[in-house]
């Protein structure tokens, strides 16, 4: 089995494709630091002066018609109050219609915050990515017919169902902590670079580095649910195929008819486990005497969840291909 | 000939499902048993279960019901006890297209734990240690089959599988093909060649077994089956041909024309012949025994079995499998 592995390893870091696909995960995981550079920057004595002007302007509207608006804002607030079932949870924010200089400059760096978020946004890409290169790893093997050209070489189906699954979601991991590092290294360094002092943790925001360790624990169970789909498919476009069918037809359409399966969906619980929680909104509607009422509800999904969903996706696709692949006959 | 078998099959059977749904006969109980030692050419036309008999034996696809073992080892419970001595060559050889041929070869070395310095020992017996660099894709056809070859010697097998190996291959390449086969059986290995190119076969082969959809119609020595097939046909090449007929037919021997040609079946001796005729005052311009091929006993054995065959069946037509000693 350790035999077969290593020879899977070598197989996968000597394969044209995925070196491409490394590398184009590198230069997107460079193209964030750009972002992150932004970010760290203090605003240009231009942008200042024309913040400033920007503020001047609102700050004179505001002169002329904030006490309307004010009042205008707070009648709709009691209004909304009157109507709804939850009305301490109403807050339209009249109290915090002043403009302020910040709305305009932006707010205060923060390489924690930043960092986060920035991490967050990437996460689609070490999902993607390990799934898509562990697809056609496997994939590969089948349409070019290497695969019956191995078996008689290495005959039990389940060491070599292993050893190629493993593989995939072994190799990953280097390719993983090196652009997740790239980012949070590369980030940090800019934001070293300008100074920014960090005031430390961010409420509601997971620190960085629990991010990023958790992108990096991600992208080997999607490399090997990579595989096991190319284990059932046995082409890289049909792993392509059902990768972007799931996300149009089940993540977005269905879910879209039925709201019920929102907290099963693949995106909500990858962004729970990635965030550490997440939430989604869903809306009930009640027909009252004085005509419909709605009400958006709030539900969390806590980064557990998140984690057993994952795990359970995760046994059940490769526990199916190995399944398939024992009984299914090899041409 | 050693009587130990390298393979044996017994009721082997494998169905597919059609698009229709209906169930198509691949190998319908074949016996097929493969002595160990020399060149076995497993012959019948495209269609025949060649290639499908070969992939149960290997364990790719499974087999609806019969037995199999190589070695005696029942396959495919206890191939990988025995898969290290059997190479095989299922169709076209498949390898990684963008790796070198030597990167093929070493990861089949490593998998089966055998030196890696024994790849460029069987790329250089193979012709390839010049080309092992190259990626395989950039490969000839010759040369991909001759880097399927270096794959099973790189197990130093027992027993060597090649399906159809010639196939698109220009008759250098089929002539080097037919030359390691030839040279690996002399060197004691036992070599199972499928064809449907039986002069190729003929040429190589010491024993043949000869399948029509997916059942055995004979098996034996090449050398007996053609003799069993030739049943002592004599050509007579003569200028009047219909007195001719009638003093051959008047003998009691079994006469038929073809063209300005009789044939006389039977075993009677070629001066038997001349000498009924010479009494008669005929006199031949051409007399030859008819040497019988194996295409010819492989034509007139596979005729009217349908799919797999040359012919389409006659309604309720079967025949047994014909063995050589039985025959001749």
């Amino acid at each position: 089995m350790s035999r077969l592995l290593r020879v899977e390893l070598d197989r996968f870091a000597s394969r044209t494709l995925i070196r491409l696909g490394v590398v184009a995960v590198l230069v997107i995981c460079c193209l964030g630091l750009v972002n992150a550079w932004q970010s760290a920057s203090p605003p240009s004595q231009a942008e200042l002066a024309q913040a400033q002007a920007y503020y001047e302007q609102a700050l004179a509207d505001w002169e002329v018609n904030g006490e309307q608006w004010v009042a205008d804002c707070e009648a709709g607030e009691a209004a909304e109050k009157e109507a709804s079932d939850t009305p301490d949870a109403v807050d339209y924010g009249c109290d915090s219609m002043e403009p302020r200089l910040e709305n305009w400059t932006g707010s205060e760096p923060s390489f924690e915050r930043d960092t986060a978020g920035l991490l967050t946004s990437l996460a689609v890409l070490f999902v993607m990515a390990p799934l898509l290169l562990a697809g056609s790893f496997v994939s590969a093997e089948f349409s070019t017919g290497a695969i019956g050209n191995w078996l008689t070489f290495a005959p039990q189906r389940v060491r070599v169902y292993l050893s190629k699954v493993l593989a995939a979601g072994i190799a990953i991991v280097p390719v993983a902590v090196v652009g997740v590092g790239v980012v949070l290294g590369g980030s940090w360094a800019a934001y070293r670079y300008f100074d920014v002092v960090d005031s430390g943790a961010v409420a509601g925001v997971s620190p960085p580095v629990d991010v990023a360790v958790r992108l990096v624990a991600l992208a080997p169970v999607v490399a090997m649910v990579g595989a096991a789909v190319g284990f059932l498919v046995r082409h890289t476009a049909a792993v392509l195929g059902v990768v972007l069918g799931w996300l149009i037809l089940v993540e977005v359409m269905l879910t879209n008819r039925i709201q019920g399966l929102q907290p099963w969906t693949m995106l909500l619980n990858i962004t729970a486990w990635v965030e550490g929680g997440t939430s989604y909104s869903s809306q009930t509607c009640t027909t009252t005497a004085s005509g419909q009422s709605c009400e958006v509800v709030t539900h969390v999904v806590s980064q557990t969840q998140g984690a057993i969903y994952l795990g359970v996706v995760t046994v059940i696709v490769a526990g199916v291909a190995l399944l398939v692949f024992r009984r299914r006959d090899v041409a | 000939m050693s009587t130990e078998l390298a393979i044996s099959t017994r009721g082997l059977r494998k169905t597919y499902r059609n698009r229709r749904g209906q169930r198509a006969v691949a190998v319908g109980g074949l016996d097929l048993d493969v002595p160990v030692g020399g060149v076995h050419g497993f012959l019948g036309p495209n269609g025949a279960g060649k290639t499908t008999t070969i992939r149960m034996l290997l364990g790719l696809i499974r087999a609806d019901s019969g037995t199999m073992s190589l070695f005696g080892q029942t396959v495919p419970e206890r191939l990988p006890d025995v898969i290290g001595r059997v190479g095989a060559i299922v169709e076209q050889p498949k390898f990684f297209p963008s790796f070198s041929g030597r990167k093929n070869l070493t990861m089949l070395a490593r998998a089966i734990d055998a030196p890696t310095t024994l790849v460029d020992v069987v790329l250089s017996d193979v012709g390839l240690l010049d080309r092992a660099g190259d990626r395989y894709k950039g490969y000839s056809l010759g040369m991909k089959q001759r880097l399927a070859i270096a794959a099973t010697l790189l197990k130093d097998p027992d027993l060597l599988i090649f399906d159809e190996p010639t196939n698109g291959l220009d008759p250098a390449g089929i002539r080097e093909i037919r030359g390691t086969m030839r040279g690996l059986a002399d060197r004691g290995k036992t070599v199972l060649v499928s064809s449907h190119i039986l002069a190729e076969v003929e040429q190589v082969a010491d024993t043949v077994s000869i399948i029509a959809r997916g059942e055995l119609i004979a098996s034996g020595r090449v050398a007996d089956l053609i003799g069993a097939g030739a049943a002592g046909t004599v050509r007579v090449g003569i200028a009047d041909v219909p007195r001719a007929q009638q003093v051959l037919g008047a003998q009691g021997w079994t006469v038929r024309s073809e063209g300005r040609y009789l044939l006389v079946d039977g075993g009677v001796a070629p001066a038997t012949i001349t000498e009924a005729l010479a009494a008669q005052r005929l006199f031949v311009d051409e007399l030859v025994p008819v040497r019988v091929d194996l295409e010819s006993v492989f034509l007139d054995l596979t005729a009217g079995r349908g799919p797999g065959t040359h012919a389409p069946p006659p309604a309720g037509q079967s025949r047994p499998a014909r063995h050589a000693e039985e025959a001749s």
